[in-house]
């Protein structure tokens, strides 16, 4: 039978919504660490998106925030604080600050609101992160797209 | 609604138009030759109806799938009581597709062994759908050939196995050792949906590349247009005996589904060869047939008695369409238009909006030293301007040049510039990207880490034990030959009895199906992928493959792509520093070896920014390991068009 020798420990979640998708901490215990940990995949009605994704921080003092999207066309792009999605070079030191509100331990990422994606290609890989005062935590998770009418 | 990806994308285009009129580069040959051909809803209906009439005639039945060159799949027909109802455990393995009852085939090194041989490991005994299995055999058979090559998964067959030719004791592996586990469902350059909507390529496959005879190109006027692939025996299997010519049903009906669509005579694989070996095309031609083309039930008039069109996954939704023409936006490569690669006819990668997926840029890493989206292209551009060069190995008609795939990336992994001749293979175009990324991937000093933290340290304490305790830590430099060397089930290669590589499973548990640290870094996507296939999951692999610790940079691992372990690749120095990765694949593999050495140098001196190959004495050749030096990399002797150089890469 199939052996698998590294079997990815994170479960993954799919969840559907033709609305508002919420990937939420307190449902998930989702954390954010230095080498970068495998968030549940997201579904979401291409026509019109919205996504948000709320992980714990622990005892963590995020300084930053930052949202990015890796397409299957290969481009990079960064959520700004304004909600654009702006070309991003890849490098750390370009990512803008999403100012994310934190509340209760916690971090909202709002990736998506009503946005329209019917003529993107999926799944698009997303990152949240934060940064403290000395290092970097992030997250990803798959993207991908239920085409509707 | 504030923010549309859209909008990004009309802004890139208004920095194109700008681009492109303000350039001063001329631009030359950026227009085809030939007239780009491509499979109607007509043809692919009469390529079904033949194979399915030879499959009658024979009274069995198979699973039939028929690929357009980027990897489109046109049409998957599934035949009734084709392919097995039990698998390798004695479970009932039929599945009910598009109200068609499927059966399943089941993967053995040893196709006399049809529930596989115990003690394999890794894909061995499992079983997947007929017609997953054709899909992944037609994708090769399209994307292994070219107007220059014809190869057919035998083909393929012949050039995996432990020896090439396989059986031929003490000869050392297959050429393209390793490159079933490509174009892989997890893949990150690959296109996941497959559909009238989303055309361009590549396209992932199910399985990666298939060893299983019935894979066979499709070609009109001289150009490959798709591929077809059958499987109605149950078994995804190989050719472990080139020493007979087999009857091989898969084969045979593929065969019939090429009638009319027929390789050119002198481009197929029997007309090719390396190391003085020829390659095999199919082990019977068409005289083997027990049916005639001409006499085949048209398709639309087959009754459902027969079979069905299925629907699988993201790869064909039911319904029968052409193929896109290759080298137009649709099929996502055409010529490059900017001039970035001066002269040459480069192609590139395009999107559904006809814009450059892959277009030079920096380095992600963000150091003083990351490479420079200058110092990429023209990186790629004295690449192939070597391939341009280049006497082929692998295409016909003699005196062509190589046709590769060149892809660069950085220490992330993150892909910094691709671009191609024009007809080079599409396997090569994954390919190459896997390459880049393993040299830059094991000449890193944090692989061994990074492989510990993916669970697969038992490799790392394996490459320690043979080539010392800070082996994958230390900032060799490895080639992919260099990789290649370790990946072996015999270390030295081919030499029977001889203890297996560190990346290696030994020779009792390996096949190529289990080849070892290739497999298992992938394996669970991989496992994924089938169960989402199967409908036992909802969630599809991610993708990027691989567990190994993520980069932000990229949000994935630095091998997103998996690895490859056959030559091809060199990793790319500023000075002492490595800063990334040079990836060639398409034609043989001394002259891919060639093309990223000499690439690289060239370009290195071209812009005496300190780019170039590895310092001398970091290289992984003066590393011995079970008593052999491991090679960096192999130049074919005198192999330029326009020069009489014997050694081009002596002293590089």
């Amino acid at each position: 039978m199939l052996k698998v020798t590294n079997i990815i420990t994170s479960i993954l979640f799919l969840l559907l919504s033709l609305s508002a998708t919420t990937i939420s901490a307190a449902s998930e215990n989702l954390e954010l660490v230095t080498w970068g940990s495998v968030l549940p995949n997201a579904m979401i009605d291409t026509n019109r998106a919205s996504l948000n994704v709320q992980v714990e921080i622990g005892g963590d003092i995020p300084l930053k925030t930052h949202i990015t999207a890796h397409t299957p066309a290969g481009n990079m792009l960064q959520r700004t604080n304004l909600g654009y999605w702006v070309p991003w070079s890849g490098k750390l030191d370009d990512l803008i600050d999403t100012f994310s509100p934190k509340s209760s331990n916690a971090i909202n990422f709002k990736i998506f609101k009503d946005d329209d994606l019917s003529e993107e290609l999926f799944p698009i890989k997303i990152m949240v992160a934060y940064r403290t005062a000395t290092e970097l935590k992030f997250g990803v998770f798959d993207l991908a797209g239920r085409r509707t009418q | 609604m504030r923010a549309l990806f859209l909008n990004v994308k009309l802004s890139c285009f208004r920095f194109l138009i700008l681009a492109a009129a303000t350039a001063t580069i001329s631009l030359l040959q950026t227009t085809n030759a030939w007239v780009q051909e491509s499979l109607s809803i007509i043809e692919v209906k009469r390529v079904l109806a033949q194979a399915i009439h030879e499959a009658r005639t024979r009274g069995v039945g198979a699973a039939i799938a028929v690929s357009d060159r980027s990897g489109n799949i046109l049409a998957v027909y599934n035949m009734i009581g084709a392919n097995r109802q039990f698998n390798a455990a004695g479970v009932d393995c039929t599945v009910g597709l598009s109200n068609i009852p499927v059966g399943c085939v089941v993967v053995t090194s040893d196709p006399k062994r049809p529930n596989g041989v115990p003690g394999k490991g890794g894909l061995e005994r499992l079983d997947v759908p007929g017609p997953v299995a054709a899909i992944a055999k037609a994708i090769t058979g399209a994307y292994l050939s070219s107007s220059g090559n014809a190869f057919t998964t035998r083909t393929a067959s012949q050039i995996v196995q432990e020896h090439f030719n396989p059986k031929e004791r003490f000869s050392p592996s297959g050429p393209l050792f390793g490159v079933q586990f490509s174009q892989l469902p997890c893949s990150d350059l690959v296109i996941a949906e497959n559909s009238s909507a989303v055309t361009i390529g590549p396209k992932r496959s199910p399985l990666g590349l298939a060893a299983d005879p019935g894979g066979i190109p499709l070609y009109k006027n001289n150009q490959v247009v798709g591929a077809i692939g059958v499987i109605s025996d149950g078994l995804y299997s190989l050719d472990p005996n080139i020493g007979d010519f087999d009857n091989d049903l898969d084969e045979l009906i593929a065969l019939a589904g090429t009638v009319g669509f027929e390789a050119p005579i002198d481009i197929r694989g029997n007309r090719i060869t390396v190391e003085g070996k020829t390659f095999r095309f199919t082990d019977r031609g068409y005289r083997a047939l027990k049916s005639q083309a001409s006499e085949a039930v048209p398709f639309d008039r087959l009754d459902r008695s027969v079979g069905g069109l299925t629907e699988i996954g993201t790869y064909f939704a039911g319904t029968i369409r052409r193929g896109t023409a290759f080298g137009t936006p649709a099929s996502g490569y055409r010529a490059n238009t900017t001039g970035e690669y001066g002269p040459l006819n480069a192609f590139i990668l395009v999107d559904g909006n006809n814009q450059p997926r892959f277009s030079p840029r920096d380095g992600t890493e963000g150091m003083p030293e990351a490479l420079t989206a200058n110092e990429v292209r023209t990186i790629i551009r004295n690449a192939l301007t070597i391939a341009f060069r280049a006497r082929a190995q692998i295409r016909r008609p003699l005196g062509d040049h190589a046709h590769v795939t060149v892809s660069v990336v950085d220490t992330n992994g993150a892909i910094v510039g691709l671009a191609r001749t024009p007809d080079g293979p599409v396997f090569g175009t994954d390919v190459s990207l896997q390459k880049a990324r393993t040299a830059a991937f094991f000449s890193n000093r944090n692989a061994g880490n990074e492989l510990i933290a993916g669970n697969l340290g038992n490799y790392v304490l394996q490459a320690r034990s043979v080539l010392g305790p800070t082996a994958l830590s230390d900032g060799i430099a490895f080639a992919d030959r260099s990789g290649g060397n370790l990946s072996r089930p015999y270390l030295p290669d081919g030499v029977i009895n001889a203890p297996p590589g560190p990346f290696s499973k030994p020779i009792s548990e390996w096949s190529i199906f289990n080849t070892g640290l290739q497999l298992d870094l992938v394996a669970a996507n991989l496992v994924a992928h089938r169960s989402f296939l199967l409908g036992l999951s909802s969630v599809d692999t991610a993708s990027g493959c691989t567990s190994l610790p993520l980069r932000p940079e990229t949000a994935k691992s630095r091998i997103p792509n998996g690895i490859q372990i056959f030559p091809g690749s060199v990793p790319i120095y500023r000075n002492n520093v490595l800063i990334g990765g040079l990836g060639v694949s398409g034609d043989g593999i001394d002259q891919d070896d060639m093309i990223s050495l000499l690439g690289l140098h060239n370009a290195g001196l071209e812009l005496g920014t300190g780019i170039g190959n590895a310092p001398r004495g970091i290289r992984a050749d003066l590393l011995f390991a079970n008593g052999t030096r491991l090679r960096y990399v192999s130049c074919p002797f005198a192999p330029f068009l326009d020069s009489a150089d014997q050694t081009p890469c002596s002293g590089k």
